[in-house]
């Protein structure tokens, strides 16, 4: 009787510290694993976005639109997408488009650059592409 | 006169009667089975996930250790560990999975599939992007494997047993049951604060979720994917823009109501899984155990499925 108490009180304080621990991340606004404080989209987001991108180049000098797969190796696009920010803040996309061309052989060119778009025209298929800067330029020889 | 005091007094709720109401709804009784059945399904789900991404475990062997930031118990690295190990995980995870599922050994294949959960979770989300769908996952299994009860029944350890238990309810079954469906519904209400503190009430006005909508198809687009089938449909529709942040932010808050009874239950879990094909739909982004209704396997007598199935089958087999 006295250990079933015992079990019912560790089992509240148990079911406290969870809560707690679930909790607490809202308190110092930190995202962590297992415990979150879920931020994704939370924010407010203009219709203008920055975004970097890879493109490729084919031999005849057309834009050519790259895979997940080709990109980041992934079918995730948050993966694929925040593989591209990182060589972006890193300064590393010289090596990222390295390796992006080495996964397409038949492209004359990888471009990794930041587009400026106007998000809800490019929804509507109308031309959205306000800026273009390029990061880095790199041919699978070079 | 007296019957309108009687009635006041039912209404007002003083906080000792609602601690006690709360108490006795975590330490509740529930059949062996449901826990057991939770086990099975969420193991299931689990292992299955783990298969589905293995793709993943190959991809983050070949990052460049400089993209490497750990979160959770990566953090107890110094740097990225090599591709055998990643891979012991993987291994590891499958079989204590299998075993957890199973019921087999389950007081060391319980602990192992919840440890090497965790540590596949964090890994995977310490390459730069948080991965939130994997974060209910692990807390859910983690209470399952921790507890041993889960094992009790339909499991190969307690058809083994000697000493086999007879089909009882006890609140060595409910109450890991109770802290699941807590968790599921706390991580919806974490998720609407985080909403409401940082963008305040300007979230469900016309134009931030249909920015939300429009930013991912257009990453999408230019990720060679196809857009979300439903994005340029609801995008430019102002009201429908606001209705849907509005539901969305009312399912996340009200999520601790699914606790309260069946029928509010029902709606709840009904909104909720629209809530997750509608971001699907519009955004692409996919919570599979979520938007599947595992998350919300803990707030419905489960097992009844399971014995059902074998009713089904047992007629078959004398037909």
């Amino acid at each position: 009787m006295a250990s079933e108490r015992w079990r019912q009180w560790a089992r509240r304080l148990v079911t406290a510290a969870v809560l707690v621990a679930m909790l607490a991340p809202l308190i110092e606004d930190e995202d962590g694993l297992p415990f979150s404080t879920y931020p994704m989209y939370s924010g407010t987001r203009s219709n203008e976005i920055n975004i970097v991108t890879a493109v490729g180049i084919s031999p005849t000098g057309e834009m050519v639109t790259l895979s997940m797969p080709t990109i980041a190796d992934t079918r995730d696009p948050l993966i694929a997408q925040s593989y591209l920010n990182d060589a972006v803040s890193r300064r590393d996309t010289e090596s990222v488009c390295q390796v992006i061309a080495s996964r397409a052989p038949e492209l004359a060119r990888v471009e990794i650059a930041t587009e400026r778009h106007d998000a809800i025209k490019r929804v509507r298929r109308e031309p959205s592409l306000l800026s273009r800067t390029i990061h880095s330029s790199c041919g699978p020889s070079q | 006169m007296t019957a309108g005091i009687e009635r006041r007094a039912r209404l007002s709720v003083s906080p000792i009667a609602i601690l006690r109401a709360i108490d006795r709804w975590l330490l509740s009784a529930a059949p062996a089975e449901r826990l057991a059945a939770l086990r099975i399904l969420v193991g299931g789900f689990v292992v299955t996930y783990l298969l589905a991404v293995a793709g993943e475990f190959r991809r983050v062997t070949r990052l460049p250790a400089e993209y490497f930031e750990p979160v959770g118990v990566a953090g107890l690295l110094n740097g990225p560990v090599k591709p055998e190990v990643v891979w012991t995980v993987f291994a590891l995870a499958v079989v204590s999975g299998a075993g957890f599922m199973a019921g087999l050994a389950f007081r060391l294949s319980g602990p192992v599939f919840a440890l090497t959960v965790l540590a596949w979770a964090s890994y995977h989300s310490s390459w730069g992007q948080m991965l939130h769908f994997e974060h209910l996952i692990t807390l859910h299994v983690f209470v399952l494997g921790l507890s041993p009860a889960a094992a009790d029944c339909w499991a190969v350890d307690s058809a083994r047993s000697v000493s086999r238990k007879r089909s009882t309810s006890s609140i060595r079954y409910g109450w890991p049951i109770r802290l699941l469906a807590l968790i599921t519904a706390v991580t919806y209400v974490v998720a609407a604060i985080a909403k409401l503190r940082t963008s305040g009430l300007e979230w469900v006005n016309t134009t931030t979720l249909g920015n939300h909508i429009a930013y991912s198809a257009t990453r999408m687009d230019l990720l060679g994917a196809r857009q979300p089938p439903l994005a340029s449909f609801v995008v430019g529709k102002p009201w429908l823009i606001s209705s849907m942040a509005w539901s969305g932010l009312l399912v996340e808050i009200l999520a601790p109501l699914a606790l309260l009874g069946k029928r509010v239950r029902n709606i709840w879990v009904v909104a909720a899984l629209g809530m997750h094909f509608g971001t699907a739909a519009t955004m692409l982004v996919w919570f599979p155990y979520h938007g599947l209704g595992f998350a919300m396997l803990p707030l419905f007598p489960v097992e009844r499925v399971f014995v059902r199935l074998r009713r089904i089958g047992m007629r078959t087999q004398a037909s």
